[in-house]
């Protein structure tokens, strides 16, 4: 459905994002999730149309973002990262408005207008002034402007931005129930959001993109493996060879004994589970297994070690 | 389906429907015109409504100073106040040639329909109290001070695309205004102290295209009759083209030149800008 090749977006001397490609199937939810300044605002105004990019390709829907700009934007539905709304209409004016400069017959108007509310709980507002409209609710009638001519995609900077918890945990929820109908691009800095709406995951750092995968994958195997922590007693200098010679371990670390307790961590070979293995050993060696432990790093360590080293490096 | 330009247009007329801007404008405006029009002949000794020959030819210079004013600057903030509603239309199927016409047409309306107002109301008011002689003098100041007003509102966009920061646009457009109200006239002042008698016409008819504000006061007058009012270079036009007709389609060939060439460069530069 979205295909991006080599994009790239210079302001003067400073490139935002550089060749930047990837692909979106049709259906699906993908997640851009970068730091502040990384590069996401950029890449999804250029597949919106916004701003032309400096080099590269893209294209949507089978139509070429720069060469056939209003064929793509008929068919993205965009929400900007502050929703920008005429604050002295209505909500239902002000998606009226929408409605009619994206093309919706008069005839379809009502039945979107209804629709398009009603997915983002909009229902009983229809009538208020949006400058009188909560954070949370503003958002809502952004993302209802993005839904109302039923675009094959949508794409969405940082939908949750400013919300309270509870507005926050009702838009992932909207935006999983759109996936599948629509094709979703959505961008954040909120690591949870990511594993909790998007198939796929984009990790974008100073304009270049250092991973992509599921969230799931990426965390499995930009991991380095799994760190088990174990606490027992027994005759130590046996334990290095005897942990060593577990079939997935993969590094044994150092041994702390504490009032007859050792406790000693090992890491296991990317992607291998070694827990039952480690216990059935060490009970038939004759030591007192107290403890075990898995710690699996989570998105956020991942996201953090891959910008952090892009920024060192 | 209806036009983009039409919908986006008409969106920024209800925008400016109730901004106290242009209702303290055509307001104020519809002020001065009934003053100057009451106590128009104070000097001579009466107070009192003129007819419309001798209001017209008061309100020329009122208009040819306010209209360019309020044009500059409700274009400036317009665009650069509300600049983030450009990011929601240019997202939209419609290309930014539309949506900047849209936005100027949307201007253009309340600029022209604050103009109309503020001379229009005193109109009324005038032909009541003393009936409706000369009333198509007065038309016709009406209609070229609106001409000023889209000339203006051109500008004030032009000038806002590429200030881009509100502030650095409304210095710009205060100084627009300043050099042709008042530095344009005494710089062909000074040029022609220096210049020889046989291109001295050629640079008066040449400088009176560099100015629409003087063309629409020329044009005005024109239409008021008032040669002994029209200055050194609307003197020249009438005695070159010798007739008001020729000389009007002069004037108002050099107002369209000012009509379209800073709205083309609007388009032009909208159309290649990073928002």
């Amino acid at each position: 459905m979205i295909q991006v090749e080599n994009l790239t977006k210079r302001y003067g001397r400073y490139t935002a994002i550089n060749d930047v490609s990837f692909e979106v199937e049709k259906g699906e939810i993908l997640g851009l999730l970068g730091p502040n300044g990384a590069g996401k605002t950029t890449t999804m105004r250029v597949l919106a149309g916004f701003f032309p990019a400096s080099e590269g390709r893209a294209r949507v829907a089978g139509y070429d973002v720069f060469e056939e700009p209003l064929e793509v934007k008929r068919r993205v539905g965009y929400l900007p990262e502050n929703p920008p709304l005429y604050t002295e209409m209505t909500v239902d004016s002000f998606l009226s408005f929408v409605a009619r400069i994206k093309g919706v017959p008069r005839s379809d108007l009502g039945e979107r207008l209804e629709y398009s509310k009603e997915c983002c709980g909009l229902s009983d507002n229809g009538g208020r002034l949006i400058k009188h409209l909560s954070k949370g609710y503003r958002q809502r009638v952004g993302l209802a402007q993005a839904l109302i001519h039923n675009p094959e995609v949508l794409i969405l900077d940082e939908p949750t931005i400013g919300l309270d918890p509870n507005q926050i945990s009702e838009v992932r929820e909207l935006i999983k129930s759109l996936g599948g109908d629509h094709t979703i691009i959505l961008s954040t800095h909120i690591l949870p959001e990511v594993s909790m709406t998007c198939g796929r995951v984009i990790i974008i750092n100073e304009g270049e993109i250092v991973a992509v995968d599921t969230p799931e994958n990426l965390t499995r195997q930009l991991s380095g493996g799994q760190r088990i922590e174990l606490e027992l007693a027994g005759r130590v200098d046996q334990l290095p060879t005897l942990l060593g010679g577990v079939s997935g371990v993969q590094t044994v670390g150092s041994l702390e004994e504490t009032n007859g307790r050792i406790r000693v961590w090992v890491e296991s070979v990317p992607g291998t589970e070694i827990r039952h293995l480690l216990a059935r050993t060490l009970v038939e060696s004759g030591f007192e297994l107290y403890q075990i432990h898995a710690e699996g790093r989570t998105l956020e360590e991942v996201f953090k070690e891959l910008t952090t080293k892009e920024a060192a490096a | 389906m209806k036009s983009a330009v039409l919908i986006i247009g008409w969106q920024e007329v209800v925008l400016h429907r109730r901004n106290r801007w242009v209702i303290s404008f055509s307001v104020l405006f519809a002020g001065l015109t009934l003053l100057v029009a009451y106590f128009g002949m104070i000097t001579s000794g009466y107070a009192g409504f003129q007819d419309f020959t001798r209001t017209s030819a008061s309100i020329i210079n009122l208009g040819g100073f306010l209209i360019p004013l309020f044009a500059l600057l409700l274009g400036v903030f317009s665009f650069l106040t509300h600049r983030e509603y450009l990011e929601i239309l240019v997202t939209q199927p419609v290309s930014r040639t539309r949506v900047l016409l849209g936005k100027y047409l949307g201007l253009l309306f309340t600029v022209v329909g604050a103009s109309a107002l503020g001379f229009g109301l005193p109109g009324v008011i005038i032909a009541l109290t003393i009936g409706t002689e000369g009333i198509f003098s007065y038309l016709a100041v009406i209609l070229y001070s609106c001409l000023l007003a889209v000339v203006f509102t051109g500008l004030s966009v032009l000038i806002s695309l590429l200030a881009r920061r509100r502030q650095v646009a409304l210095g710009i457009a205060l100084g627009v205004w300043v050099f042709f109200e008042l530095l344009y006239g005494v710089l062909m002042l000074a040029t022609t102290l220096y210049l020889s008698p046989n291109i001295l016409k050629t640079t008066l008819l040449v400088g009176l295209l560099g100015n629409p504000i003087d063309i629409s006061r020329v044009l005005s007058l024109l239409q008021v009759g008032g040669p002994h009012l029209f200055g050194p270079a609307g003197a020249t036009l009438m005695k070159l083209t010798g007739s008001t007709t020729l000389a009007s389609l002069y004037g108002l060939a050099g107002l369209m030149v000012w009509v379209v060439c800073p709205l083309a460069a609007a388009i032009f530069v909208f159309r290649r800008q990073d928002l």
